[in-house]
């Protein structure tokens, strides 16, 4: 079975190029504009990563990331953010942001992101199977 | 009178976030209002919600997949929708994603009795 990604964003400048990136690396991608439809999508299907897009405008809206830290704990949640001043990163970080990355997405960046993340599904695997501790 | 009993209500309609609050207040259970939906699938992790009022607005999509976020984390919570299409078809799906009662807007003044009802039933369990 292959990996997913649940993407929450509106902007075709971040869905598109996400998308053909993560359908290169082989993963299965949904992409919901909505934020209770793409935490639904989190919900229901198994989720390797969930990248969600903070629009610019308006205040940053934790209350998806903190469901899902709450309902799904072990899923690692990338944020993007067109502002990523040290109190932004600092919130993120607080409500369980496991990395955010600036906008506009450099594709290089994300290769280092979605390693990070692949590393610790693996590790997470070695732990239940008791190999490492 | 109820006692302790709270109701969500979702709705960025300002007209009908205050006349729910107002009927569920009249019936003495509380209500927790929410302009937007991601901070009130939110609250309802937070807060032992009775009832939720869902007003259905924009996308039929969206107000489904709402509709399931809601079940997917409280699925013992009544729902109770507010919509403007009065179709056959959006009543059956709503329906199918367990809501239990529908409302048409406007509501009419006649409704008013129904609201408290249906409300009143849902929130005394």
């Amino acid at each position: 079975m292959s990996a997913s990604v649940v993407l929450s964003s509106k902007d075709p400048h971040v869905k598109n190029p996400l998308k053909a990136f993560f359908h290169e690396r082989g993963y299965q991608v949904i992409i919901e504009g909505q934020g209770s439809s793409a935490l639904l999508k989190a919900l229901e299907e198994p989720v390797d990563l969930f990248i969600n897009d903070f629009p610019e405008d308006g205040d940053l809206n934790l209350d998806i990331i903190e469901i899902i830290r709450k309902m799904k704990p072990r899923v690692p949640i990338v944020g993007l953010c067109a502002n990523t001043s040290l109190a932004i990163i600092r919130k993120l970080s607080e409500a369980g942001v496991f990395y955010c990355a600036m906008k506009p997405i450099q594709i290089g960046e994300m290769e280092k992101v979605v390693e990070a993340v692949e590393r610790l599904h693996v590790n997470k695997a070695k732990r239940s199977a008791g190999t490492i501790r | 009178m109820i006692d302790f009993q709270i109701a969500l209500i979702v709705s960025s309609d300002q007209e009908i976030r205050e006349r729910f609050s107002r009927l569920i207040n009249q019936i003495g259970a509380t209500c927790v209002i929410e302009k937007d939906r991601d901070k009130a699938l939110n609250r309802m992790l937070e807060v032992d919600v009775r009832l939720a009022i869902v007003d259905m607005e924009g996308d039929d999509r969206e107000n489904l997949d709402f509709l399931s976020a809601v079940k997917k984390l409280r699925p013992r919570v009544p729902i109770m929708a507010i919509t403007d299409d009065s179709t056959e078809e959006l009543r059956n799906q709503l329906f199918n994603q367990g809501v239990y009662c529908c409302f048409v807007k406007p509501l009419a003044k006649k409704d008013t009795k129904e609201i408290i009802s249906k409300v009143g039933e849902e929130l005394k369990k």
